[in-house]
C-alpha cells in the first residue's frame, strides 16, 4: 500500500484523512498508530503491576484509538481541546486501569487502583461507561444483512438522498428500481429500529 | 405524508438539513414529543452505525499493520533459492536436436566413403548423447568438422556436437574456440536458447575450475 500521507503526518492530516473515509481514513489509522504505538505502550507497561493480564497494551491502544475515531466523527473532539498523543494517553490511561481494577482482587482494587481511579479524567470516563452500553446496538446492526447495511450508512452516515442512493444500487447491479431501494430502506430501518427500541424500553 | 416525515427525520439525523428548513424541523421536535421520539430512534440508529462502521475500519487497519511481513532474510533466502535452482539447471547436461545426416535424401544410394561418413556422424551423435565416452566423440567430430566433403550444414551441426563433447571432457576452452566459431553461423542452432545459456555458463565455469 502506498500511504499517501507522509511518513510523519501531522495530528491535523490524520484527522482529515479520518473525516474523509474511505482509502484516506485506512490510511490515516495505520499512520495513527505508526505514530504513537511506541510511546503509548511505553506509557501503558510504566503503569503496568507486572501480572499477565488477558488484554495487551496493543489492546487497549487499539480500543483507544476506536474511542477517538468516534469522538472525531461525532464532532466531540478537535485539536483544540488537546494534541493527539495527549488525547490518546489520556484514553490509554482510563481504559487501562479501568481494566486492571476489574481485574484485580477486592482487596488490591481497594489498596492500589481506586486512587488512581480517583484521578480519572471526568469525560473520558463517562465516555467509557458510554462505550460499554453500545456494545449491543454495534452488535444489532452488524446482525443486518450487507444490502440493508449498506442503505443505512449511505443515507444515515453518508447523508445521501434516496434518490442518490437507488442511482448507486441500481447502477452496480444490487437493485433493479427506484421503488425497490425504496422498499428495502423502509422495510430495513423498521426491523431495526424495532430491535432498538425493544432493548431501549 | 409518513415517508416524508421519515425523510425529514433521516435528512436532519444526518445532517442533511440546513438553515431555515432545520429551524423549522426542530420547533415541530420542540412541540410534538412523538415525532422527537422518532428523532432519537433515528440517532441512536444512527451512531450505532457509526460506531459498527469505526470498529470494522479499526479491525482493518489492525489486520493490515499485523499482517505478516517479509523479512529481509526471507527475501534474500527466497532470492538463493530461486538462484541455486537456476545454477543447478545450468550445470545440468547439455540436450540437443542435432539433424539427422540425410546428405543426399533417404532414396539416394551413397558410396562407400559417404556411407562410413554417415556412420561416423550417427556414432558421434550417440556417444556425444550418452556423453560416456567424450574422447572417441570428439576423435570423430573433429574429423567431420572440417572434412570438406560434407556439406556445410553437417559441419556445423558437428561443431556443436564438439562444444558438447569437449564440455563433458572437462575441456572448456577447446569448448569455448568451437563455441566462437559456430555461434555466428547461420546453419540453425540445434539448441535452444536455455541450451545456449548453458554452454556459456558450463564454459564460463569450466575455465575457472
Amino acid at each position: 500500500m502506498i500511504l499517501s500521507l507522509s511518513k510523519h503526518p501531522s495530528d491535523e492530516a490524520i484527522v482529515e484523512g479520518i473525516l474523509a473515509g474511505g482509502r484516506k481514513e485506512h490510511e490515516a489509522l495505520v499512520a495513527l498508530y505508526k505514530k504513537f504505538h511506541v510511546s503509548l505502550e511505553r506509557f501503558i507497561i510504566h503503569r503496568s503491576t507486572g501480572r499477565d493480564y488477558a488484554k495487551q497494551p496493543e489492546d487497549i491502544i487499539w480500543e483507544a484509538i476506536e474511542a477517538f475515531v468516534v469522538n472525531i466523527k461525532k464532532g466531540t473532539f478537535t485539536l483544540k481541546d488537546a494534541t493527539l498523543e495527549t488525547y490518546l494517553k489520556s484514553i490509554c490511561k482510563n481504559l487501562w486501569f479501568r481494566y486492571i481494577s476489574q481485574e484485580a482482587s477486592r482487596e488490591e482494587r481497594q489498596n492500589r487502583y481506586m486512587a488512581e481511579w480517583d484521578k480519572l479524567e471526568d469525560d473520558v470516563s463517562d465516555m467509557l461507561i458510554e462505550k460499554e452500553n453500545w456494545e449491543h446496538y454495534i452488535s444489532l446492526v452488524n446482525k443486518l444483512g450487507k444490502n440493508c447495511r449498506q442503505i443505512l450508512d449511505m443515507r444515515l452516515i453518508e447523508g445521501l438522498s434516496m434518490q442518490e442512493i437507488s442511482q448507486k444500487l441500481i447502477a452496480n447491479g444490487t437493485f433493479e428500481n427506484d421503488q425497490t431501494v425504496r422498499n428495502a430502506k423502509s422495510k430495513c430501518l423498521k426491523k431495526i429500529l424495532e430491535l432498538i427500541t425493544s432493548n431501549h424500553q | 405524508m409518513i415517508d416524508m416525515l421519515q425523510n425529514q427525520i433521516e435528512d436532519y439525523v444526518a445532517g442533511g438539513m440546513k438553515g431555515k428548513e432545520k429551524q423549522a424541523f426542530e420547533e415541530q421536535i420542540k412541540g410534538n414529543p412523538t415525532l422527537q421520539q422518532q428523532v432519537e430512534e433515528v440517532k441512536l440508529l444512527r451512531e450505532a452505525l457509526l460506531r459498527a462502521q469505526v470498529r470494522a475500519n479499526i479491525a482493518n487497519a489492525r489486520n493490515y499493520i499485523n499482517r505478516p511481513k517479509r523479512s529481509l532474510a526471507y527475501v534474500l533466502g527466497s532470492f538463493s533459492a530461486a538462484a541455486a535452482v537456476v545454477f543447478f539447471l545450468l550445470s545440468t547436461a547439455v540436450t540437443f536436436s542435432p539433424k539427422k545426416f540425410n546428405y543426399r535424401g533417404d532414396d539416394v544410394p551413397s558410396s562407400v566413403a559417404t556411407q562410413t561418413r554417415v556412420n561416423d556422424y550417427q556414432k558421434a551423435t550417440e556417444l556425444v548423447e550418452k556423453g560416456d565416452n567424450p574422447v572417441e566423440a570428439i576423435k570423430i567430430l573433429e574429423r567431420l568438422k572440417n572434412n570438406e566433403n560434407v556439406s556445410k550444414n553437417y559441419q556445423n551441426e558437428s561443431k556443436w556436437m564438439l562444444v558438447v563433447a569437449y564440455l563433458q571432457a572437462g575441456e572448456a576452452e577447446k569448448a569455448e574456440k568451437v563455441f566462437d566459431e559456430v555461434k555466428w553461423e547461420d546453419t540453425g542452432r540445434p539448441f535452444s536458447v536455455w541450451e545456449i545459456t548453458k554452454i556459456n555458463w558450463q564454459i564460463f565455469w569450466g575455465k575457472i575450475f
